[in-house]
């Protein structure tokens, strides 16, 4: 959660954007790539999103963007409707409480964004123990490291992102 | 401004979590119903399904480009010792076509002779299509392809890869299907050993390799035989290769499977009509014999009772 805005039309602005980035993760995170003869697949891409939304945007619009994503996941992966936001919705109502300043350094904000994947693994680890989820923990623990190593890539590139996606000025 | 600690800044907050409360447990109800009763919302899952199917195929693109270009520079970098290679193949399977030719003659007159039919399974009839998003996510091993009912293909048809089998579909729309990944902990599969006919039931457990299940205590199964589908479960046809087995450290039998062996671009989907029970496919009715011309005439002409 970086950045700030004070004017409610920002607010909504930042909301939108951010919407936005969560839809190309959401449709990222749909891909499987073949890199350097390892099948990878960002799947938890949109969780960087929701670390990274604007801490001022628009708290409204942002959860009906956050539960139309999820649902647009649950259906482009096959995942039962709901699934996503179920995890995601929660997920985020967590990260919006510990948002951190707007300008930190990388791996100050690498360890917070550690700690909140940790948090983020507890859902799904609840859901296996609870039988909702079945899940294979090595299969899971690929997927959480794939995630840890695009998000330093995320966060360095995520301000030219934005000039391309909506202007410098956006 | 907004103020933070102001009426307006706590009652927006009250509205946030308000709609936080609303969608978390909007999500709650669609997935229990989800879950519960599938089919309920297939219909429209499968028209987002195919408009997702055609972005995905054009969002892929330049990322399967350039795998096609890494894919072909490693290529060329062993064209000579691969066409090394290849020669000897070629010449080998000259020999092994004149005997194959042989055998098929063969085969179609000792049929004749039995009168029975010991024709392959697999339908010579494929549709060819490209897996545009494959997720291999925590609820689902899925692909979508970009082929539906329009194309001819029906849920349960089996979908390969040039390697080996891919999975099978569990969804159609009009130009897309959801497969459904031998990966995938939902996948059940009937499989035989294409050395010695063993059967065995493989069975997805979410990791790269699925499991070897049900295997009976005097099935030889052994490492490195190569696993095909079995046709048992008149779903799949017999025959379509899918692996190679090996032990895992914790003993249990596990599939390499073949389709893994290279990244998954285009696949080919096998429309199959699996064997009908006789409950499915009754015998009609034989139809009532037309009445006697004859008999008719002479009650017309039959004198009137008494």
């Amino acid at each position: 959660m970086i950045g700030d805005v004070t004017t409610p039309t920002k607010s909504r602005s930042y909301a939108v954007q951010a919407g936005i980035a969560l839809l190309l993760g959401v449709i990222f995170a749909n891909m499987t790539f073949n890199l350097f003869g390892f099948k990878v697949s960002f799947v938890f891409a949109p969780f960087i999103i929701l670390f990274l939304w604007p801490k001022g945007a628009d708290q409204n619009i942002s959860y009906l963007a956050i539960f139309l994503a999820s649902l647009l996941l649950d259906i482009l992966s096959g995942a039962p409707l709901g699934g996503w936001g179920v995890i995601y919705l929660p997920t985020f109502a967590i990260l919006s409480q510990f948002s951190g300043r707007a300008e930190t350094a990388i791996m100050e904000t690498f360890i917070r964004f550690l700690l909140a994947i940790s948090v983020f693994s507890l859902f799904f680890l609840l859901g296996s123990l609870t039988g909702m989820l079945k899940l294979n923990h090595v299969s899971f623990l690929k997927m959480i490291s794939v995630c840890i190593l695009l998000f330093p890539v995320v966060y360095m590139t995520k301000d030219k992102l934005r000039a391309v996606l909506v202007g410098e000025d956006g | 401004m907004i103020g933070r600690g102001g009426s307006g800044f706590r009652a927006r907050r009250r509205n946030s979590r308000l709609i936080f409360a609303f969608l978390f447990f909007m999500s709650i109800v669609l997935y229990l119903a989800s879950v519960g009763n599938d089919e309920a919302f297939q219909k429209s899952r499968s028209n987002v399904e195919g408009v997702g199917a055609k972005v995905l195929t054009y969002l892929t693109l330049p990322f399967r480009g350039g795998e096609k270009l890494i894919g072909d520079v490693k290529k060329r970098w062993n064209a000579h010792a691969e066409n090394e290679r290849l020669r000897e193949d070629v010449s080998r399977l000259v020999d092994m076509e004149a005997r194959l030719n042989d055998l098929n003659f063969k085969l179609s007159r000792f049929e004749t002779i039995l009168n029975v039919g010991a024709e392959s399974d697999i339908p010579e009839q494929k549709v060819a299509a490209r897996a545009v998003s494959e997720n291999d996510g925590p609820f689902a091993k899925t692909a979508l392809i970009n082929v539906g009912i329009k194309q001819g293909v029906n849920e349960g048809d089996a979908v390969m890869t040039v390697d080996g089998l891919y999975g099978h579909i569990i969804g159609v729309g009009n130009n897309s299907s959801r497969v459904l990944k031998l990966e995938d902990l939902n996948s059940r599969i009937s499989v035989m050993s294409k050395t010695n006919q063993a059967r065995a039931i493989l069975i997805g457990d979410n990791s790269r390799n699925p499991t070897l299940s049900y295997v009976a205590e005097e099935s030889d199964w052994q490492d490195g035989d190569e696993v095909i589908t079995s046709g048992d479960d008149g779903v799949l046809p017999m025959g379509l290769p899918i692996g190679s087995v090996f032990t895992a450290s914790s003993g249990d039998k596990k599939v390499q499977l073949f389709a893994n062996r290279n990244f998954v671009d285009w696949v080919w989907v096998y429309p199959y009509d699996p064997i009908k029970s006789p409950e499915e496919d009754p015998v009609p009715d034989p139809e009532p014999e037309p009445a006697d011309q004859t008999s008719v005439d002479d009650s017309e002409t039959a004198e009137p009772p008494l």
